[in-house]
């Protein structure tokens, strides 16, 4: 079982790597917000895989559900055409882009195949922790816990979210609305 | 522990006997669609294949296989294939965390289980996992728009999502007043509680809810009155116009699969699911197949819902676009914020 | 009773290959056209040829509905904590103090939605 949880581990891992490289290397700045989706599921599949699905569940019901629909709507509502790099720099700096980032992600890949090896040499202490903890976690009943920590440990902080929103709904429409009346 | 005896097979066994009767129901949906609306009509509805039509989904399967398959020029390849997938596979793993029944105690242990129940997968946050994924559904819609480049399909898309995302708001509030009543965000322990309270429907707060539940499911699933996606007078048939043969028919069964699965839910947070009435109850105390009583009511009462949608299809005119947004945010949601305060000031109460 | 997470994925799994093998199935039977229609493919625009692209520009109001849509979400995400431990905090009573927790967080956002009724932000009218 612990076996499939690695697998799964690293193939997610995987795929977030691979997807974050392509919200910076596609030529269309749609397919890069879709990139971004793939890229938050799959973190939110981590998170599912770390036993706190609660997190998971709201990172795809905040991030995905939400704010990249707000993205994707940007993109589209001021119909931005496909990035064209010969622009930004000559085609050698083009080169330089991709070649530094495939080093980039080589580089964390052999990170992480070197810390998978470790634990796999030395079952430390550090590892079997993590996994008890979510274990724990998963017994209680994350939303609950979250709830009693939010409204006793946390209560000023909640209230003032509840600010934050509010000068952002005000920020919102009256960027809206004065550009509105200027195009008027 | 055997091999067999793990918790995977039970798992698969239970995705592979849901795929069935839900994609075959879906198929029958169409048909109970088509025929319900012949009779609102005064007309029969399809009756050539075999007697009530009842080969016509089967018909209809094979006339969408052999139909030409159009890839129209100007599209984004890759996303106009996967626009189709990515609604049926949102629509599939939507009905996941539906528990079809309650716990049935078996006569004899059959791969080391003796009670299941049939639901593929039951976490701790059961109805925000549904809420996670019925959200992403709209990129399905979004991105079939988009990668038509028709100018129906975008405006059909881009209405249809400001409309999702709008009713969405209503509906995950909606569902704050049946959490308040069990403490619970588990689906299953959701109507084990109300075998202990009676239907959530019959309670004040719990009336309301429902009342904006209902009406955002109508606007989530892009029903009639408020299917301004695929508004035919004015957008051809919206998001799916460059659509054909069996991509289209993907948008349809997802469509019908999400009816279905949000039938089966408003049975469950509202109207007590499998719980049976109290004559009843005390006459099916320790039989095996007591549950499967429940089973039956609750499908009677998803059948209920089911054909809900398409009595309201027939019988209502579409709204305007800004009608329809101002009915999602100037009363709803407000609506909504009310409940909220409502059925907080009740239990406080109670 | 399952009680975990995991089996999504291979609901993941059989609902992607639903899709990915009616869609091969479906390429793999089509009827063979010796000679399709050249205006087959054309993009459908209700008869007259295709003029433009369709990405063009499009009305603001979609933009300030998803971004309200956004910050309105927050707020019933925080909704769902409080609602399932409303009953525990009545066991030991405290109803009332997270009652009007709740209250005071609801009518800040709420001061924010009346500003947005006024301001008519989310009114639809008619762009020109």
């Amino acid at each position: 079982m612990e076996n499939i949880k690695e697998i799964l581990f690293f193939l997610f891992a995987f795929i977030m790597t691979g997807s974050s490289v392509g919200v910076i290397m596609h030529k269309n700045p749609v397919k890069s917000a879709l990139f971004l989706v793939v890229f938050f599921v799959s973190l939110a599949s981590m998170f599912g895989l770390l036993g706190s699905e609660f997190l998971a569940v709201l990172q795809v019901l905040v991030y995905v559900g939400a704010i990249m629909v707000l993205f994707l709507f940007v993109i589209m509502l001021i119909a931005v055409r496909d990035e064209n790099f010969e622009n930004i720099g000559s085609r050698f700096g083009k080169t330089m882009v991709v070649s530094l980032l495939i080093t980039a992600f080589l580089i964390q890949m052999t990170a992480l195949v070197s810390v998978h090896f470790k634990n796999k040499i030395d079952t430390s202490a550090g590892y079997e922790r993590t996994i008890d903890a979510s274990a724990n976690i998963k017994i209680t009943g994350h939303a609950e816990n979250i709830s009693f920590q939010l409204f006793e440990k946390y209560l000023l902080p909640f209230e003032v979210i509840s600010l934050v929103l509010l000068v952002g709904v005000i920020g919102a429409v009256v960027i809206a609305k004065k550009n509105r009346r200027k195009l008027e | 522990m055997e091999w067999y005896e793990s918790e995977i097979i039970w798992v698969l066994i239970k995705i592979l006997l849901l795929f069935f009767v839900i994609i075959t129901g879906a198929g029958y949906y169409t048909l109970m669609e088509r025929k319900g609306a012949g009779y609102f009509q005064l007309r029969y509805g399809p009756n050539r294949a075999g007697i009530f039509g009842i080969f016509q989904p089967l018909a209809d399967g094979i006339k969408f296989l052999l139909k030409q398959e159009t890839l129209p020029k100007n599209v984004d390849i890759y996303l106009f294939l996967a626009a189709p997938a990515i609604s049926v596979i949102t629509a599939v793993l939507l009905w996941s965390s539906i528990p079809f029944t309650p716990l049935i105690k078996l006569p004899v242990e059959v791969l080391g289980k003796s009670e299941v129940n049939l639901q593929v997968l039951n976490p701790n946050s059961g109805l925000l996992f549904l809420f996670a994924i019925s959200s992403l559904s709209v990129y399905g819609i979004l991105l079939a728009g988009w990668s038509s480049n028709n100018k129906y399909s975008l405006l059909g898309a881009v209405r249809s999502t400001a409309q999702m995302i709008s009713y969405e708001l209503s509906l995950s509030l909606s569902i704050i007043g049946v959490i308040l009543m069990t403490g619970h965000l588990d689906i299953y322990r959701i109507v084990e509680a109300q075998s202990k309270y009676g239907w959530f429907l019959l309670t004040i707060p719990g009336f309301l809810s429902f009342f904006i539940f209902i009406v955002s499911v109508f606007a989530e699933t892009n029903r009639l009155p408020f299917d301004l996606a695929e508004a035919e007078s004015e957008l051809i048939v919206g998001y799916h116009t460059e659509y054909g043969a069996f991509k289209f028919a993907l948008f349809m069964v997802a469509e019908y699969i999400n009816l279905i699965t949000i039938s089966f839910l408003t049975a469950l947070l509202f109207f007590g699911g499998w719980n049976v009435p109290f004559f009843l109850r005390e006459m099916l105390e320790g039989l095996w197949w007591g549950p499967l009583v429940g089973v039956l009511f609750f499908v009677v009462k998803g059948l209920f819902f089911a054909f809900l949608f398409i009595w309201v299809r027939w019988s209502l005119p579409r709204f305007r676009y800004d009608q329809l947004m101002n009915i999602g945010w100037k009363y709803l949601l407000p609506l909504a914020i009310f409940q909220i305060f409502l059925s907080g000031i009740y239990l406080y109460i109670k | 009773m399952v009680t975990d997470i995991w089996p999504v994925l291979i609901q993941f799994i059989f609902g992607a290959g639903f899709a990915a093998l009616i869609l091969i199935l479906a390429h793999i039977i089509k009827p063979k056209l010796k000679k399709p229609s050249e205006s087959h493919p054309e993009t459908f625009e209700c008869g007259i040829p295709f003029s433009g692209d369709a990405r063009g520009m499009f009305n603001i109001q979609f933009y300030i509905v998803a971004m309200l849509f956004i910050l309105f979400d927050i707020e019933a995400v925080f909704l769902y904590p409080w609602a399932v431990t409303f009953l525990k905090y009545k066991e030991i009573g405290a109803a009332g103090f997270i009652l009007i927790e709740m209250f005071v967080f609801l009518i800040i956002l709420l001061i924010g939605y009346f500003y947005i009724i006024k301001k008519g932000a989310l009114d639809w009218e008619d762009p020109e």
